[in-house]
């Protein structure tokens, strides 16, 4: 088994939470423990690190040295985590001046950030590490017929020069996982398209109206559903197709975080979980039983 | 409170890289949220810097809050300026000069007071039950609230606080 610690983030464990139990159950079938350790808030890239930066850089260093302490590599649940805790390794493991400064602060609560682990996303894990063919090898139940609009999402992309995770102009991994499952991913217009929930706190009308942009592309191109890596542009999609109905026409596409569907491929009963998406699923999972 | 003469200071290393933009305006073609909302327009944010416009861009405008963070601008300037990254810097003066939205306050508020910025209701946690998920391990609020203090992120947000803001 390859240990590693588990960075579940805020908005899995409290808003989706049956998106936690899809990576709990999957993860371990391909050789990896999970490891909980008492985190805080990765925290978020978007509002902490605009607030203050050094803020940003210094509660991540916390977070990181957890993981350190306990001679721990960090795979996150969520893109957001993985942007902020990626970064924040990578400018400390650099930038010395920076990593002094915030090993200042540190001091108070008889931490230090030392550079001794690395970050992972749980896509890296299942690309980079566990592979596609060990993917497919693990497939009962091939998702045939079941056209997919992948979401990669920016968190996972960029900044690339330090994420390095895929092409950030042309990513294909998710494209190679969701198609090592039986299913086919279907090209969309905008595919590569931010969900719009970074502007979400402040201006919720563009967000919704840059998620259904998405939304309207994925259904033009027949897709079955959408799928993606991120909680957050999940809850952007799946929940936010109710918000869409207040400025657009309705839409009704169903909205899955991978690990979902690697279970479902592989035979894990996740119907409990299934039954808590806001737009019904119902349909893909009777297309794929055929 | 901190004067805006004081911040620009502080600002001058960057301007040695928003000098190099010479406004082609590919940032604003990839901007999805210029897309769907052109009052946020990147090439207009690095223009009044050039122009140096900081009033009305530091302490009046908030657009640069609109920024969704995708970084699809940082990726395609032909000049390599990290404009994701020059937007960050510009939100950190701001809050410097108080002018940051409450949504933004808020968030900082939860982490500080919870360690998280999810609300953690009762149905959340039934929820978590009936998914046979585990308890998850508690991060040590006073740590968080430690690591805050020293940072002056504690101070911050007393200060737009008693500014009303």
């Amino acid at each position: 088994m390859t240990k590693f610690a588990f960075f579940v983030g805020c908005t899995i464990p409290y808003r989706i939470p049956f998106v936690e139990i899809t990576l709990r159950r999957t993860l371990p079938e391909f050789g990896i423990e999970l490891v909980d350790l008492p985190f805080a808030c990765c925290p978020d890239p978007g509002g902490v690190q605009g607030f203050d930066s050094v803020t940003w850089h210094t509660l991540a260093a916390r977070n990181l040295c957890l993981a350190e302490e306990q001679n721990l590599n960090i795979v996150t649940a969520c893109s957001g985590c993985f942007e902020t805790l990626k970064v924040v390794n990578t400018h400390l493991k650099n930038d010395t001046a920076l990593k002094t400064k915030v090993n200042g602060y540190l001091k108070e609560i008889n931490r230090e950030f030392q550079g001794s682990i690395e970050v992972k996303h749980f896509a890296e894990v299942f690309y980079d590490d566990i592979g596609i063919d060990k993917i497919a090898a693990k497939v009962q139940n091939p998702l045939s017929g079941l056209k997919l609009a992948t979401h990669t999402g920016c968190h996972f992309l960029k900044p690339p020069e330090i994420l390095q995770t895929d092409n950030p102009e042309r990513p294909t991994k998710l494209d190679e996982m969701v198609e090592a499952l039986g299913a086919q991913s279907v090209p969309y217009l905008n595919k590569l398209s931010c969900c719009g929930a970074g502007t979400r706190g402040v201006n919720q009308d563009t967000a919704v109206a840059m998620a259904h942009e998405k939304i309207v592309g994925a259904e033009r191109a027949n897709a079955d559903a959408l799928v993606t890596v991120c909680p957050t542009c999940y809850v952007q999609y799946d929940v936010g197709q109710r918000l869409m109905a207040k400025q657009f026409e309705k839409t009704n596409l169903p909205v899955f975080v991978y690990p979902e569907l690697l279970g479902l491929s592989m035979g894990i009963d996740f119907s409990a979980g299934f039954k808590m998406h806001t737009i019904k699923v119902a349909p893909i999972l009777e297309k794929i039983a055929g | 409170m901190t004067e805006p003469s004081e911040l620009l200071e502080e600002f001058k290393e960057l301007f040695d890289i928003v000098k190099l933009c010479y406004q082609c305006g590919t940032c604003a073609g990839g901007c999805p949220v210029f897309r769907q909302y052109t009052e946020f327009n990147p090439r207009r944010v690095m223009e009044k810097l050039l122009l140096g416009d900081y009033d009305e861009q530091f302490i009046d405008d908030q657009q640069i809050w609109y920024c969704s963070m995708c970084y699809t601008c940082s990726t395609r300037c032909p000049q390599g300026i990290d404009i994701g990254h020059v937007i960050t810097e510009l939100k950190n003066l701001a809050v410097k000069l108080r002018n940051v939205p409450p949504g933004i306050v808020a968030e900082m508020e939860a982490i500080l007071e919870t360690g998280t910025t999810a609300a953690i209701s009762q149905s959340i946690l039934k929820k978590r039950e009936r998914l046979e998920l585990p308890e998850l391990p508690k991060a040590d609020l006073d740590e968080i609230q430690k690591l805050m203090e020293a940072t002056g992120a504690v101070e911050s947000l007393s200060q737009i606080k008693e500014a009303g803001n």
